[in-house]
């Protein structure tokens, strides 16, 4: 009886990602494998404008919604989804072309005051809550965020990271930058989803015309919404944790 | 739909004589017709149609609170949205809160940039020892924002007072436009957790001149009951969460997961995103996957059970559960309460039967209704709900022939209506076309008029149990401030 105690309590209804299997998923994202013939049917049916023809086939993750609209209407059947890099550091690494090297994108940022834990601090600036449901899950039995040493903090003044979603709605920019100076230094913020890294649906609507990029966020996490698994990995990855 | 015109005097009269005839109101709305000054549109439920009613103004318009007491709620958005004045004067702004150049939906004279917000007011509540405690608008948890304001003596809360619109991203001027463009994408984003409803809500009335087939009516119907799913059990191990009730916490969180892992597998989205359209459906599900969600189905069935008999058996959470944040069957009546959050203080009312859209006239379904409208009500019914829906998607697939699964929506001219029960209860949206263009889009997110109720249920419980009262509600933040 001892021992089914013990099976219960380590291994009964326990459905944990192992850390190898988690850390080496990639998620998906649209780009041209095949010849463009640059009939700009891509660029019409993408609701972000994400994509161009002119100057080569080129896609811009920070806006893309993945979709796959694009793929869906690419008469030549040009479009396949292929593995998308979890993150990129600057705004220009995230416009991707054909051939693109994923390792080459992945760096790491510079912060090595961080690799050996984070505590972020989760700061919606007007997101449609699916970025907020994620990083819920990114606690949850599955993914099990705090085994790689991440935290999530009830206050900014514990936390050494903001994770910003949403595209800084005009109502809450006042609130966003006292939660901004209220993280003590060193700190870093993270821009987490299509809305917080280019605005995506949102920017032509209410909200500030810099966006979250007033920020400076260090790390861009792509995706609407980005899954746990990308949020896991890209923290991970780009602060050098141990894994 | 039918379209009646009154005078500015006769507004009231016809809305207490549509009360008399058992109608409720649904949403009270102002565009700006391109000939004169205002049109104010009321829109009433009758006996599962929609019937509009128009007034054209000059500006002021009377207040029809006195007959629905809801209303209120729609004409301060009103208010603030398009610059009409109610009974003479402007009321509290409720989500916008920024003021100074012009109003949001007004055509002309608007500029975003140079309204400055509007500060937020004392609550009414003195006394001695009576102290404010104002909380948000960033949260402790990883929630949307907005900002609460509770007078407590000792610890029992005596007023509360929300302020939201922190997310306002002006989504109703953003629908505007061509019509012929999809915006199905953005609809989805109204709030992420109940895109298949925003987005059934959107292409419905994209379609009313053609006919969806058979197929993709059924799987947008499954679509719409796994949301459901996924947002009630969400919503129940929420308040695991948030009365420390560990196990059935992470026990819920693990059902929820594989909930969302089925959504992937059968849209290529956790939250169904992308799947719905106007005209059907954008790719189609194969039956192979149809019989795993069916076995998936009755997997999922049992873990939740148990998740029940855990919550439901538990004297101590039940402890907390009863009698806490009760709303009652009177003021949620008042505030117009809607979905679960109704049906647990004892209203009747699901738009899925009452209206009988997508495939839902033609299935069999309970409607479960609790009366004590407390935490533990609400918990009951979402709990009856997740069993309903389980029997719903089975339906669906029972019901699933082969066939084509899109046709091409030609969007028509005109004022087109559609109402949804959404997970979290009545979604409105309307829309009039004019030469082409969509001249004004109106969205009423459930969680509109439940942000009250909840304004009602706190006051006299303690400031520990706002968290749990405010997870059974479970309303979205988003939504409500469009």
């Amino acid at each position: 009886m001892l021992g089914t105690a013990f099976v219960n309590m380590f291994a009964k209804g326990r459905n944990t990602i192992p850390k190898g299997e988690l850390m080496s998923s990639r998620c998906p994202m649209p780009m041209a494998t095949g010849p463009c013939d640059g009939c700009r049917e891509c660029m019409s049916v993408c609701p972000t404008h994400a994509i161009s023809v002119d100057d080569g086939w080129s896609i811009d993750l920070g806006r893309c919604l993945m979709c796959m609209d694009c793929i869906l209407h690419c008469p030549n059947g040009s479009i396949e989804e292929v593995p998308a890099p979890d993150y990129a550091l600057t705004r220009e690494e995230l416009v991707l072309r054909p051939g693109f090297d994923v390792d080459e994108i992945e760096r790491k940022v510079d912060a090595p005051m961080f690799k050996g834990s984070l505590a972020f601090r989760e700061l919606d600036t007007g997101s449609c809550n699916a970025c907020e449901v994620e990083l819920n899950c990114a606690s949850n039995q599955f993914y099990d965020l705090h085994r790689f040493g991440i935290k999530v903090v009830a206050s900014p003044r514990h936390a050494d990271a903001l994770v910003v979603t949403g595209p800084m709605a005009r109502n809450m920019r006042i609130a966003a930058e006292k939660t901004y100076e209220a993280v003590p230094d060193p700190r870093i913020v993270i821009a987490c989803g299509t809305c917080a890294i280019s605005g995506g649906l949102f920017v032509e609507g209410d909200v500030e015309p810099e966006g979250v990029a007033s920020m400076k966020p260090s790390i861009l996490i792509p995706g609407c919404p980005p899954s746990p698994d990308r949020v896991i990995r890209s923290l991970v990855k780009s602060l050098g944790m141990r894994h | 739909m039918e379209t009646i015109e009154v005078s500015n005097d006769d507004y009231v009269q016809e809305s207490s004589e549509f009360r008399r005839l058992g109608a409720r109101l649904l949403t009270v709305f102002a565009e700006e017709p391109r000939d004169s000054k205002g049109l104010v549109n009321a829109l009433y439920a009758v006996d599962g149609e929609v019937l509009r009613v128009r007034t054209l103004t000059d500006g002021d318009v009377p207040s029809l609170s006195a007959v629905f007491p809801y209303a209120l709620f729609h004409e301060r958005l009103m208010s603030e949205m398009s610059g009409v004045t109610i009974d003479g004067s402007y009321p509290d702004p409720i989500v916008f809160r920024r003021r100074g150049a012009g109003h949001p939906m007004q055509k002309s004279g608007f500029d975003a940039s140079a309204c400055e917000p509007v500060p937020i007011p004392r609550n009414a509540t003195e006394g001695d020892g009576v102290f404010e405690i104002p909380v948000g608008p960033v949260h402790a948890g990883i929630i949307e924002p907005g900002h609460f304001r509770f007078s407590v003596a000792g610890e029992t809360v005596l007023e509360l007072n929300p302020t939201l619109g922190y997310t306002h991203r002006g989504m109703e001027r953003l629908m505007e436009g061509p019509v012929s463009a999809d915006r199905s994408r953005l609809v989805e984003r109204i709030s992420g957790d109940t895109c298949v409803a925003n987005s059934i809500a959107y292409a419905e009335m994209m379609e009313s001149s053609v006919k969806v087939p058979r197929r993709a009516v059924v799987i947008r119907t499954m679509l719409a009951e796994m949301e459901r799913l996924y947002n009630h059990i969400s919503a129940v191990s929420g308040i695991c969460t948030d009365t420390a009730f560990s196990v059935p916490s992470a026990i819920g969180g693990g059902i929820m997961e594989k909930a969302l892992r089925m959504n992937s597998t059968l849209t290529h989205h956790r939250y169904l995103m992308n799947a719905v359209v106007p005209g059907g459906i954008r790719w189609d599900i194969g039956e192979d996957t149809l019989r795993d969600l069916d076995d998936f189905l009755i997997g999922l069935k049992f873990e939740v059970e148990s998740l029940e008999s855990s919550m439901m058996d538990s004297p101590s959470l039940q402890d907390r559960m009863e009698t806490t944040g009760i709303l009652g069957k009177e003021s949620a009546m008042d505030i117009g309460a809607t979905g679960p959050i109704g049906r647990a203080s004892g209203i009747a009312i699901d738009c899925r039967r009452e209206f009988g859209y997508e495939l839902y006239g033609e299935m069999a379904m309970n409607m479960p209704v609790e009366t004590t409208g407390d935490v533990a009500a609400r918990t009951k019914v979402r709990f009856a709900e997740i069993t309903e829906s389980f029997s719903l998607i089975h339906q669906c697939i029972q019901d699933m022939q082969p066939g084509e699964t899109r046709v091409r929506a030609r969007p028509g001219s005109g004022f087109f209506c559609s109402v949804i029960e959404a997970p979290r209860g009545q979604l409105v949206h309307a829309m009039s076309v004019v030469d082409g263009q969509v001249w004004r889009y109106h969205v009423v997110d459930p969680s509109f008029r439940n942000w009250f109720g909840m304004c009602h249920a706190v006051p006299g419980n303690v400031v520990p149990d706002f968290p749990l009262i405010n997870k059974s509600f479970g309303l979205s933040y988003s939504g409500n401030d469009l």
